[in-house]
């Protein structure tokens, strides 16, 4: 189990637990289960590569108390 | 890393060490400390921050932990702790964080997962146990450290294997050499005794082997089968040595060495007692020596070792041979590389196959091409004797057959043999005979023969210049010596008309003398003048050299001894006329008039001018009327060709334009640089004669020097200094003396002056000095 921080720097922060094995996708589901937007409608970044939603976790090698930036579209 | 013992005890240390320090600043640590955790919340911090802290001990320890784990920790067992660690905190954890960020818990996320269709977090709780979670993490592929070689370990390694495998083979001869008794340990084994016993029972054994042998063979003998066992055994038994034996022995010379019809002792090479696999080996250590002195001539002889042009090497097939990286070193390292060949059986060697491959290398190198051009050669300007034999064939040489002209007496023999006269043959010519003696006088002058040929020297003056001086006459052909026989008939002639006149002349002195003078006189006059002799002599009058070798003479002489005493009766008879007419004949005085040379004045005389225009010239510069200039022969005759030149003639009419020709347009824009219009002409035949003069204060014309100076000064408002101008006016004036004086006296009329002086005081001198010593007087 790994915890993940995003931030949308507009004053929602989520900390999530999931695996590493989980998907990009899976993580915007759980990440709307939080916050309460539709996970369609989430993007993550890192920088400037944003993260797609079939690749893992363990891919992308996001790691435990990674930070990745929340954005709507 | 931490692999070695030395620095792990060193970290041990170390650490004590700040323990120690520690407690003794422990307050300001813990200060430190919450700074820190109040200034940054970081996500690992954070973590240990949950930790009851209230011990600084603990604190203390955990940071050591956390700076030590990057040295003696894997990742792994980090990793374990770390959850391990998380589990019991997990609700305090999340009371603490819930303001900022949202969070869920495990089992919340759990049920959140559930409902999305995910399988369930993987936590500690699920998987049971920290070792389980290990496996997890080891089967996943993490980053192993592998640790980097060691190389001091690695060198340790190797000398121990080294020493090890050294031990191993000392062993192994130790083996070996322990079957083997020792030269010393034989002897040492046994004293006197045994070994009388020892040899005595060897013999007994040996003669017994013998009888026993000898029994054998008996019974050999009576069964018939001791031939058989000889034949079998014979060969065994005389065991030799041969040149069977040398097969498979390699020899350690190159095939090369080895000449026919030359022996050779090969020997044994030596070789390690220990060497197991080693084989013969043969070789001649004459050969040897050979070698190695052709290896050090080499050395001695050896290039550069760097030669970056060298052309690839082809070896024996023509393939390229690849060249090996510093090759030049391989000798060195691996010792040099020696051509052996083994014996065949019956210790021959076949050198066929040796043959056949060489022909075959032959054959390919034949085959191929080479891309090399010859050496240049300089090139010789000559053939040498070989090129010539080469490019010119001899071509055989016609016997030609002369055709032999009939001989012509040719100048060449005329050529004189040595002690011969040159000049006139004496023999031959029969003028001698001819001419009586008493026409020849003592000088042997032949009167009437104008050429003194015979009595002279054939190198004198006169003969020489009528010959031209010693001119080789050899290339001269002489048609039958026509002229020769000329002359002959010539001097005949004029002889017989000499011994005819001789009479003559005395009768006719008689009758003159005796009564008037007749008709026949005249006539005879006549006749002389037309005298053969004379006309050829005036025939040779008009060579050049008439007249210089006392020809005239001669011919005076000639006239004299016949003429004048017809000349003498002609005036005597006239004389006689002159008295009857009543005329007289005034005589001109022919007696020389001596002309006394005049006495010479200081100066030359007046030159006179009558002579002709050079001398009016002369005379003309002399009295300076004339500028001795002298002008450059170009300049003059430019001048005087002036008038000779034609004057209305142009090389090229240049109004002259033809509207078809298309490119007299071109022509004419390419050269006059393409104005438009009209061009300028010149006025046919203006010449304009332009002449610069310049004239000084006194009016005379100036040099273009002078000129110059003139013009300089002006334009720079500053003459010459005084004494300059000064000297410049005595030049002219003194020209100008020179202009105005007579020529025969100096400017300073000197010479009128003395002249003068002696009218006065009628003395052929003049007292130069009127000294008081009154002495030097110059008498002139």
């Amino acid at each position: 189990m790994i915890e993940i921080t995003c931030n949308d720097r507009l004053g929602k922060k989520v900390r999530i637990k999931c695996n590493p094995d989980d998907t990009i996708g899976d993580l915007k589901k759980l990440i709307s289960a939080q916050t309460g937007t539709r996970y369609e409608k989430i993007v993550l970044k890192k920088w400037y590569t944003i993260y797609k939603d079939h690749v893992t976790l363990d891919d992308y090698e996001i790691h435990d108390g990674m930070n990745l930036e929340l954005y709507y579209q | 890393m931490g692999s070695s013992k030395k620095h792990k005890e060193k970290d041990r240390d170390r650490d004590d060490k700040k323990r120690k320090r520690k407690h003794r600043s422990r307050s300001k640590s813990r200060d430190r400390d919450r700074k820190r955790d109040r200034r940054e919340p970081r996500e690992e911090e954070g973590r240990y921050r949950q930790e009851p802290s209230e011990d600084g001990e603990v604190e203390e320890h955990r940071r050591e932990y956390d700076r030590g784990q990057g040295s003696h920790d894997t990742p792994q067992q980090y990793a374990g702790r770390q959850v391990v660690k998380d589990e019991p905190e997990e609700s305090a954890f999340e009371e603490k964080q819930g303001g900022a960020d949202l969070s869920l818990s495990v089992s919340e996320t759990n049920k959140l997962r559930a409902k999305l269709g995910l399988k369930p977090l993987d936590t500690g709780d699920d998987a049971g146990t920290g070792d389980n979670d290990e496996q997890v993490t080891a089967t996943k592929k993490e980053d192993v450290h592998v640790p980097a070689i060691n190389l001091g370990k690695k060198r340790k390694e190797e000398a121990l294997r080294e020493k090890t495998a050294q031990a191993k083979q000392k062993r192994l001869y130790k083996e070996k050499l322990s079957k083997l008794k020792t030269l010393g340990e034989s002897d040492s084994e046994e004293d006197t005794v045994s070994w009388v016993l020892k040899s005595r029972r060897i013999q007994t054994e040996k003669e017994e082997a013998a009888k026993r042998a000898k029994l054998l063979e008996e019974m050999d003998e009576e069964f018939g089968v001791g031939s058989l066992i000889e034949e079998e055994f014979g060969p065994t038994r005389r065991r030799e040595y041969t040149s069977r034996d040398l097969k498979g022995i390699k020899v350690d010379h190159e095939l090369d060495a080895f000449k026919e019809g030359k022996t050779v002792v090969l020997t044994l090479q030596d070789k390690g007692i220990l060497d197991e696999d080693a084989s013969d080996v043969l070789s001649s250590v004459n050969i040897m020596d050979d070698e190695t002195a052709k290896r050090n001539l080499d050395n001695k002889k050896k290039r550069p070792d760097y030669n970056p042009y060298e052309g690839e090497e082809v070896d024996e097939y023509g393939m390229l041979k690849q060249r090996e990286i510093l090759g030049k070193y391989d000798e060195v390292l691996d010792g040099a590389k020696k051509q052996t060949f083994q014996l065949g059986s019956g210790g021959k060697y076949d050198a066929a196959h040796e043959k056949k491959m060489q022909d075959m290398r032959a054959a390919f190198k034949a085959k191929g091409e080479t891309l090399s051009l010859p050496a240049p050669v300089v090139a010789k300007e000559f053939y040498s004797p070989n090129e010539m034999s080469e490019k010119f064939k001899k071509v055989k040489k016609k016997v030609r057959k002369i055709r032999k002209k009939p001989k012509v007496l040719t100048a060449r023999d005329l050529a004189p043999l040595e002690g011969e006269h040159l000049g006139r043959r004496k023999g031959d010519t029969p003028i001698d005979k001819d001419i009586p003696k008493e026409l020849i006088d003592k000088s042997g002058y032949i009167p009437g023969l104008d050429m003194d040929v015979d009595n002279h020297d054939p190198l004198d003056d006169s003969e020489c210049e009528i010959l031209g001086p010693e001119e080789d006459l050899t290339g001269v052909e002489l048609e039958e010596d026509k002229a020769a026989n000329e002359l002959q008939m010539s001097l005949n002639k004029a002889l017989k008309i000499k011994q005819k006149k001789r009479p003559d002349l005395n009768r006719l002195a008689d009758r003159i003398v005796a009564d008037e003078p007749d008709v026949d006189d005249e006539e005879l006059s006549l006749n002389i003048r037309l005298n053969a002799t004379s006309e050829f002599c005036r025939s040779l009058g008009e060579i050049p050299t008439y007249g210089q070798a006392g020809n005239r003479e001669e011919e005076e002489d000639d006239l004299m001894d016949f003429e004048h005493e017809l000349v003498e009766a002609r005036r005597k008879h006239e004389k006689d006329e002159e008295a009857n007419s009543g005329w007289h004949h005034v005589e001109i005085d022919d007696t020389a008039v001596e002309i006394k040379s005049e006495e010479k004045g200081v100066l030359d005389d007046e030159p006179v001018v009558n002579e002709g225009i050079a001398a009016a010239l002369q005379l003309a510069r002399k009295k300076g009327y004339l500028d001795h200039e002298i002008t450059k022969q170009g300049k003059v005759n430019s001048n005087k060709h002036i008038d000779l030149e034609a004057k209305n003639y142009s090389i090229e009419d240049k109004s002259y334009n033809d509207v078809d020709d298309k490119y007299s347009r071109g022509k004419h824009s390419r050269y006059m640089g393409g104005g438009g219009g009209m061009e300028f002409k010149d006025k046919d035949g203006y010449k304009p004669e332009i002449k610069l003069e310049y004239v000084d204060d006194s009016g005379r014309n100036m040099t273009p020097k002078e000129a110059f100076r003139f013009l300089s000064h002006k334009f720079h408002g500053k003459g010459s200094g005084k004494k300059k101008t000064e000297k410049r006016m005595k030049k002219v004036e003194e020209e100008m003396l020179m202009k105005s004086m007579s020529s025969t006296d100096t400017p300073l009329n000197t010479v009128h002056l003395l002249l003068e002086k002696q009218k006065t005081e009628k003395t052929p001198y003049i007292v130069l000095s009127g000294s008081s010593k009154g002495g030097g007087a110059l008498s002139k």
